[in-house]
This record gives C-alpha cells, sequence and structure tokens, in this order.
C-alpha cells in the first residue's frame, strides 16, 4: 500500500504542478479497474474450475448408467461430448464491464481523472481482461485436445466442429468474442451513466426498433438465404472477425457518449 | 498572491432552472472556504463547476488559471470528496486505500492509515455494508491524505456523530498549517467549523449573497446584552439586526462598536459579546435559514 508515484513537490498555493504522464493516468485507470482482485480473477476463475470439475463428475456418472444400462440388457448411448461451458465467462465479463463504467465513472472523476482517460484506461482494461481470459481459453482448449477432452471426451473449451481445438483458433475467437462483450457493455453503461432510465428506454427501445426493422427489412427482401450464406462463407473465425465492427462502434459510442457526461453520484 | 479558484459570469441552467446564476469570485491560494448555503441553494452544482465534472452554459471558472473541464493538469490537482460517494462493486475500505494514491500525487499513505485507525473503520469492510457516517469517514480520509492542492468537501459529515466530526475538524486543521491548501467545504453546520473558516461564499439561489473573510464578518458586529430597558435605550438609534428578549433581559445584534460605544455600553451595565458567525451569516445574506439552525 505505498504510493508508486513519488510525492512531488506542489506547492499547494502557486501554479498548478505539471501535467502528470498520460502512461501514469492510464495505469490509475487500470488500477481501479482491477483492485478488486475477487471480482476480475478469483470469481471468474472458481467458477470455471467448478463448473469445468462438475462436467467430469456428470460424466462419470452418465457413463456409468449408461454401463450398468448395458449390463442389463437395455440400448443406451448416451454421450455428452460438446458442452459450451466457457461461455459463462462471455456474461461475466460483459457485466463486468457494465460495472467498470456504471461504478468507477464518478469516483475517477472526483479523484481528478479527465473523461478521456477514464474512458481510454477503461478501454485498455477491457482490451486486457479478453486478452487474458483469450489465452487462458486457448491454453485450455490445447490442454483439453491433448487429454482428449480431460480424459473423458469432453470439449469444455475448445468445440471442434467449430475448429477451435486449436491455440491460435482457439484463441482469435475467445479474444475477439470476449472483446466484442466488453465493449457492449461497457457503451450500454455509458449511455446510463450519462441520460440514467431516459437513456435506457430510448436505447432498447431504438435497439428493438432496429432489431426487427432489420429482420423485416431482409424477410421483405426475401434475402435470409444470403444472410446464411454470409455467415456460412466468413466461417466461424471470418464471423468472429466480422464482430470486430460492433466492437470498434461500441467503443466508439462509448468513448463519445463518456467524453461529456456528468457524474450524478 | 495566486488565486487557485476563480469564477467569472459562472452559470449553470438546467432546462429553465438557473442552479448557478452568474457567480464571480475568486478563492486565494492556501485557505479553508466555507460555501454555504441552503439546501437546493447551488453549492452541490458550484463544486461540480470547479471540479470540471459539469459543464458551464455560460461564464468561466478556473483552478490555478486553467480551464478544469477534460484538463489534466488542473483536475490533477483537484480532490472532490462527494456528499454520497459511490465506489466500485464490492469495494471494500483497503481498495480504495490501495487505488486512492494513484490519482493523488501527493498522497500520504502512512496518514491515511492512520486515519482508518482513528475513524474507526476495518479494512475489511464492505463500502456497501458502511453505515452512512463510516462512509463519510471514507471520503474524508481519501479528502485529508490527498494531499490535493484544492480539496473539495461536499457535506463531508453527514451521518458522523459528533465526536468523528470534531476528529474531522481537528484533523482538518493540522494537517491544513503543515501542508498549506485551498479546502473548500460545503456545509449547513456553519458555527460548528466558524473557527475553521477563514473564507465565506454564501449562495442561495444560484446567487452569491456574501463572500467575505471570516475576521471581517467577525468584526462587523457584536452583540449587545443586559436588561431590556437598557438594551433599548442603547440601541435606540442604531440598526439593530437581530433582537431577543428572555424574562427581563434582551440580547441584540448591532453593528460594531467604537471604543467609546463600548465605554457607554459597560458603563450603562451591558455586556458586549461576540456574534456568533451562524447568526451574522443569516442576518447578512437575508434571513437565510434551515432546519439546522433553529436547533
Amino acid at each position: 500500500m505505498t504510493a508508486t508515484t513519488a510525492p512531488t513537490t506542489t506547492d499547494a498555493r502557486g501554479d498548478a504542478p505539471e501535467a502528470r504522464p498520460f502512461t501514469t493516468r492510464i495505469a490509475a485507470i487500470l488500477r481501479l479497474q482491477t483492485a478488486n482482485v475477487a471480482n476480475v480473477l478469483v470469481w471468474p476463475l472458481g467458477v470455471l474450475a467448478f463448473v469445468l470439475l462438475l462436467n467430469v463428475a456428470i460424466s462419470i456418472v452418465i457413463e456409468q448408467s449408461v454401463r450398468s444400462a448395458a449390463d442389463n440388457g437395455g440400448e443406451a448411448d448416451i454421450t455428452i461430448t460438446v458442452n459450451g461451458g466457457v461461455a459463462f465467462l462471455y456474461i461475466y465479463m460483459l457485466i463486468i464491464a457494465v460495472q467498470a463504467v456504471n461504478t468507477s465513472f464518478s469516483v475517477a472523476l472526483g479523484w481528478g481523472a479527465t473523461r478521456r482517460d477514464f474512458a481510454l484506461g477503461t478501454l485498455a482494461f477491457f482490451g486486457l481482461m479478453s486478452l487474458s481470459y483469450g489465452l487462458l481459453i486457448a491454453v485450455m482448449a490445447v490442454l483439453e485436445q491433448a487429454t482428449n477432452g480431460w480424459g473423458r471426451g469432453l470439449r469444455f473449451f475448445g468445440d471442434p466442429s467449430l475448429g477451435l481445438t486449436e491455440f491460435g483458433p482457439a484463441f482469435l475467437f475467445s479474444f475477439l468474442l470476449l472483446l466484442l462483450f466488453m465493449s457492449i457493455g461497457g457503451a450500454t453503461a455509458a449511455v446510463y451513466v450519462r441520460w440514467r432510465a431516459t437513456g435506457m428506454y430510448v436505447f432498447w427501445a431504438a435497439f428493438a426498433v432496429l432489431l426487427v426493422g432489420v429482420a423485416a427489412l431482409i424477410g421483405y427482401t426475401d434475402n435470409w438465404s444470403a444472410v446464411g450464406r454470409f455467415f456460412a462463407d466468413a466461417g466461424v473465425l471470418g464471423t468472429a472477425l466480422w464482430t470486430l465492427v460492433l466492437t470498434a462502434a461500441s467503443t466508439l459510442a462509448l468513448y463519445l457518449v463518456l467524453r461529456w457526461a456528468t457524474p450524478r453520484d | 498572491m495566486t488565486l487557485t479558484v476563480e469564477a467569472h459570469g459562472l452559470t449553470k441552467r438546467y432546462g429553465s432552472l438557473r442552479a448557478v446564476n452568474d457567480v464571480s469570485f475568486a478563492i486565494p491560494g492556501g485557505s479553508i472556504v466555507g460555501l454555504l448555503g441552503r439546501n437546493g441553494a447551488g453549492k452541490t452544482t458550484l463544486m461540480q463547476l470547479i471540479t470540471g465534472q459539469e459543464l458551464a452554459t455560460s461564464g468561466t471558472v478556473s483552478v490555478f488559471g486553467e480551464n478544469p473541464v477534460e484538463n489534466p493538469r488542473a483536475m490533477s490537482t483537484l480532490c472532490f470528496v462527494k456528499e454520497a460517494q459511490k465506489y466500485p462493486e464490492d469495494f471494500r475500505v483497503r481498495h480504495v486505500m490501495a487505488v486512492a494514491p494513484r490519482f493523488f500525487p501527493n498522497w500520504d499513505a502512512a496518514y491515511a492509515e492512520q486515519l482508518v485507525d482513528e475513524f474507526r473503520l476495518s479494512r475489511k469492510q464492505r463500502i456497501k455494508k458502511l453505515s452512512r457516517g463510516q462512509l463519510s469517514s471514507v471520503g474524508i480520509i481519501v479528502g485529508l491524505a490527498s494531499r490535493a492542492p484544492v480539496t473539495i468537501f461536499d457535506e463531508p459529515y453527514l451521518g458522523l456523530d459528533a465526536i468523528a466530526r470534531q476528529n474531522f475538524y481537528d484533523h482538518l486543521l493540522a494537517d491544513y498549517s503543515e501542508n498549506p491548501r485551498t479546502i473548500i467545504l460545503s456545509t449547513h453546520l456553519i458555527d460548528e467549523v466558524a473557527n475553521l473558516l477563514e473564507h465565506a461564499i454564501v449562495i442561495d439561489d444560484g446567487r452569491i449573497v456574501l463572500d467575505a473573510p471570516v475576521d471581517e464578518l467577525r468584526a462587523s458586529a457584536v452583540t449587545v446584552s443586559g436588561p431590556s430597558g437598557a438594551v433599548e435605550a442603547f440601541t435606540a438609534d442604531r440598526e439593530v439586526m437581530h433582537h431577543q428578549t428572555l424574562g427581563g433581559l434582551a440580547t441584540a445584534t448591532v453593528a460594531a462598536l467604537s471604543e467609546r460605544d463600548r465605554a457607554a455600553a459597560a458603563s450603562a451595565g451591558l455586556e458586549v459579546g461576540p456574534v456568533s458567525l451562524q447568526q451574522l451569516i443569516i442576518r447578512r445574506s437575508g434571513g437565510w435559514t434551515t432546519e439546522e439552525e433553529s436547533a
């Protein structure tokens, strides 16, 4: 618990001190966002480990019951292989992103950060989290492949049908998706921070209208098959790469919306 | 003397409401300033404008000569302790003490630790579970230990008991004399902080109604008390700001007396005493009252 920046000799009655370096300011925001290790590390890893172990246990239970059914002359061939257990991480990170913007904005500004520094530091936090957890998922996918699905034929981290069993694809896919979820969460929270409940009503109404409108347009012009073809042609990684468009739009929205927001609490 | 905070024609409108209306003032560096006013008078909006949280509709505000809005240099001199600050989800006291130093170049970690103990906070406590007074304590600790050149407290004592409030005032004064800086304190407990304040700015309905050094205010009036008849005779040809009778005794608040007037008062068996800052401010700002004042 020591101050990492050497105390500058600021004569409180004199002129304004020199601005602190950009990196120091961004690092302060990163520290704010990562201070609660329980939320950014312990809980997600703990839940992940717990769910994985539970899945292994369930697969053992199923295998045993299948085997005993077969021993009794019954017919049973239930096998669970692919399991998207890791998907909870994406939702978890979306919530982390919402909180990072919603509850930290007011503190950071009260403590002398600018909106710009807060937005950039928070985006750096999204990047850092997506990178770390993307790497984790990729390493685990590789391990999963090497251990033949944790010895049980389970696919928790890397879905072979999506071609995500190798490090490269697994990392790219999860990194891009985490980034997408976090930036969407952050941008939505920014709308709330700036316009409160009114902003949420307008935002979700506009969002619903947009969704229905796009669906109607596609249906009206009889283009659903073209949409399906687009995703089929793009493939899993191609589609993941296309999310960068949404991620970039959300990131820009977060920055612009926070740029002139006023902390209300 | 350098001016740390200055405003010229500063106005903030919310729709048709002028929360801060054409306000101008200049706060000299190294002083403790009381920002006084009723609830809804515009105190918080004014502090939000000074700290770059809120954007002015018109007029200017400057901190160390610079507009604070989105200005890292001016902003890094500020610490704004808000009335009911929310902290990140699941933050504990220790998280606040670990993160705050990153924001304040002058942070004194040892002092912060000492204050955590003195205000009887547990480092493990979740901020969410803190009582109102404990939450106020966290803000006070950050404000004091930040040693920010411009530290602004918005009603910092809410929920604090008398002992904790006195502890805060004592620390504020002691730390201020060791590390001079500009401290702006918004409050309506005027008499409690009267001995701390060097300067008072009173805001009402978005406008500044009084802006004066506390010494000057104090010197501007006295109370004269004694038997009703004698008080009445003495004050007959004077402007009485305030008059109170209790049984056969009366107390009148009048403008400062000359030496001769004092002697005359003494020979008439009257006692001349200082006037309470709170009473004075209420009189000078046109009968402004809040519930606390009747207490």
